[in-house]
């Protein structure tokens, strides 16, 4: 056969320049950069879901109608959950997935690079398609983050609001489940040699449990948006009685995802944790497979407890649903267990991560002590729709998720850019999240046990007046934190200290390479032995006697 | 069976066996659907992996291997090899606007289904469009190597181009 020379295969930064500034970022399929962009979008997202947040809270410092209507305030709640859920919290911990999986499995980049690179681009598609619908007639959905049919359907809720907020969370639903293929591939194919599953960083097992969840639990997403949009725009009658249909339909399958969701949310943040308290406390993590077995015991029970958010139905079995939210509570806690265990007796450094790793148990704690209690229907009777039950999900949600994430962000941030986050900064920045998410929050069991109900703008009880007052005056101390983190973040970025590769003396691969990484992400890898190969390596002789080729390229 | 059709299978397994246990719980048909379904999907795509790993020649693992790894007790792993080179792990792809232009057009097209059916057919049309660019930059890179299909158009005279080895090194290659 006749043949022509071809190039050999050939890293990238050798013979290519790629063409820099935006359309560097509009064309790249580099994964640490789809990362980057993920994280910025939903960070950007997450801003405008806080100060949503602080409109609802400015509402109900008081009683009696502030600030705006009621019609408003719906639109305004709706909306705050909506972009912290969907369009937020599942997104950054895949932008973190993104930057930080192929890194840690030793690989140039995820399996379908030009797939990640449309994965985002629907999802910022999506997201914009959502937040369109604040400029429409009618302005945007009102009918709270979980759109319970019949309420949502076109019969009570007329409007194209409504529509976009499904078409867009429908193709943020697409880019879900298309992110989810590459990055299981990615985990499952593109290890490198000797990098077996049980060597593989938790927070890569994190995001594996994480992204199978997604991809077993966004398409019910789809298809309860796909049903609820015929039924708005094309005549079908799949949640209306009168026609046959059943109401009770929606909750099913939306909750099918929707607690899940929870999970897919968490996951990831628990294999940051896992990540940062071991570096830390310089210690292996205490019992690293009891840890991986966790993460599948908590997904796959996360799928037989959907309907204990429908206990107040009456339409479902309530001993199974009971029984099943309860056992979750063994794998969460050998976690809680472990990272303790992973602590005892080491040598603990109180960094930013650090901190925020012990802010994350601390509120993870309360939220799902508290959960436990939800499990059990006669206290759900008593306190479903209650402030009790925004207060509990927000200490999971918001502090587990946020504490998780700002630990990860603390930690990562020098792999990411070369230079290190400001600890003064990063310290006042924890403190003041500590005090002003606590007394945000922690008031709302109060008022919630009290009887306050979820979902109004107006209340004319007096007794609930401080309470609320004292919840609003820690979230706006919770959004001075955020400003902390924000001006950390723009200062250390242009002149914080340089980090050099491995500032913590960290575990996994990540910490072999430079910071910021290379294209093709490694110029050496070392021999794989153990779960921490960074550690292995940075103790090695030939390390220690400088032989070895990432400290020497020319022998490598 | 390699650990990543075990993660597959007991996913599969836990669907299938709280499926059956919610239905005489219940006797309730949707709930009992999506648990079965959750059983169904993973298990396919387990069996699917294992079958893959026959194609390719394994011999597969001795069965009460197969089923300690299955039971979360995989044998004691051997070290990578020493000294793997940046070059080991594969080249990269080029950038390229398609996957942009691909999800244009597919929110330009679901949009289309509340603004009507000219946004439709123009969504369409942009995903058409961006499929055939993408594919048409992939069969390049693949057929003439990343550096020439960036810089230079083929020569007419340099005859059949034989495919470079797609898979030049042990550790994976990125695809598409």
């Amino acid at each position: 056969m006749a043949t022509t020379e071809l190039p050999l295969p050939a890293l990238p930064e050798a013979h290519h320049e790629e063409p820099g500034g935006i359309v560097d970022y509009l064309t790249t399929v580099d994964h640490k950069k789809i990362g980057i962009l993920y994280i910025l979008t939903a960070f950007a997202i997450f801003l405008v879901g806080g100060l949503l947040a602080l409109v609802v809270r400015w509402e109900l410092a008081s009683p009696g109608l502030q600030a705006m209507g009621e019609n408003t305030y719906n639109q305004v709640f709706t909306m705050h959950g909506t972009l912290m859920i969907f369009l937020f919290a599942a997104q950054v911990t895949t932008g973190l997935g993104n930057y930080l999986v192929p890194l840690q499995i030793g690989a140039a980049d995820v399996a379908f690079p030009r797939a990640n690179a449309m994965s985002y681009w629907l999802y910022l598609f999506g997201s914009l398609i959502v937040f369109s619908s604040f400029f429409v007639a009618g302005g945007p959905a009102a009918v709270a983050w979980t759109a319970y049919a019949p309420l949502s359907t076109d019969q009570y809720f007329q409007g194209t609001g409504m529509d976009l907020w499904i078409i867009g969370l429908a193709v943020v639903g697409v880019a879900g489940i298309l992110g989810a293929v590459n990055l299981v591939t990615t985990i499952f194919r593109m290890r490198m040699p000797g990098m077996t599953m049980f060597r593989m960083p938790l927070f890569t097992w994190g995001v594996l449990v994480n992204q199978l969840l997604i991809l077993f639990a966004f398409p019910a997403l789809t298809v309860v948006f796909a049903l609820l949009f015929l039924e708005r725009n094309f005549g079908a009658q799949f949640f209306n009685p009168e026609a046959g249909g059943q109401p009770i339909l929606f909750q099913h399958i939306f909750w099918f995802f929707g607690h899940p969701e929870v999970y897919i949310i968490i996951l990831p943040i628990f294999g940051i944790i896992s990540e940062v308290i071991p570096v830390f406390s310089r210690k292996p993590l205490f019992g690293y497979r009891a840890m991986v077995f966790a993460f599948f015991g908590i997904a796959a029970l996360s799928f037989g407890v959907w309907a204990h958010h429908m206990f107040a139905t009456g339409l479902v079995y309530l001993p199974y649903f009971a029984i099943m939210s309860l056992l979750i509570a063994v794998p969460t806690g050998i976690k809680v267990f472990n990272w303790i265990g992973t602590m005892w007796r080491g040598a603990i450094t109180l960094s930013t991560a650090m901190l925020m790793s012990l802010g994350f148990i601390l509120v993870f704690l309360i939220g799902g002590i508290t959960g436990i209690f939800l499990a059990s229907p006669p206290i759900d009777f008593a306190v479903n729709d209650t402030y009790y039950v925004v207060a509990h999900f927000h200490y999971i949600m918001v502090g587990g998720l946020l504490y998780g994430m700002f630990a990860g962000f603390y930690f990562w941030f020098p792999k990411f850019t070369g230079r290190l986050l400001s600890e003064r900064l990063g310290k006042l920045h924890f403190w003041l999240f500590l005090v002003g998410f606590n007394i945000t929050f922690f008031f709302q069991f109060l008022v919630g046990l009290d009887g306050m109900p979820r979902r109004i703008a107006d209340y004319q009880i007096e007794r609930w007046a401080s309470a609320n007052l004292i919840s609003t005056v820690g979230a706006f101390l919770t959004g001075v934190s955020v400003l902390v983190f924000i001006w950390n973040f723009l200062v250390s970025i242009r002149r914080g200290q340089p980090a050099g590769d491995d500032p913590w003396g960290g575990n996994s691969l990540e910490w072999v390479t430079s910071s910021p990484p290379p294209s093709h992400n490694f110029h050496h890898l070392p021999e794989i032995h153990s779960e921490r190969p960074a550690f292995d390596y940075h103790h090695s002789p030939a390390f220690a006697a400088g032989t070895d080729p990432e400290r020497n390229p020319d022998r490598g | 069976m390699t650990d990543e059709a075990g993660v597959l299978l007991r996913v599969s397994i836990f669907g299938f066996v709280i499926g059956i246990v919610y239905w005489f719980l219940t006797y309730e048909w949707l709930g009992t659907v999506c648990l079965l379904t959750l059983g169904a999907g993973p298990g396919v795509a387990g069996l699917i992996l294992i079958q893959e790993q026959r194609a390719r020649g394994g011999a597969g693992e001795p069965r009460a291997e197969a089923l300690r790894r299955l039971a979360g007790i995989p044998p004691q792993d051997p070290p990578g090899p020493k000294d793997l080179a940046a070059e080991d792990l594969g080249v990269l792809p080029l950038p390229t606007i398609w996957p942009l232009a691909a999800s244009l057009g597919v929110a330009v097209l679901f949009t289309g289904l509340i603004y009507g059916l000219w946004l439709v057919i123009l969504g369409l049309g942009l995903l058409a469009y961006a499929t055939w660019g993408w594919l048409a930059a992939v069969n390049r890179e693949n057929r003439y190597g990343r550096i020439q299909a960036d810089t230079e158009a083929p020569s007419p005279q340099s005859g059949p181009v034989s495919d470079p080895d797609p898979h030049p090194s042990a550790a994976g290659q990125p695809e598409s």
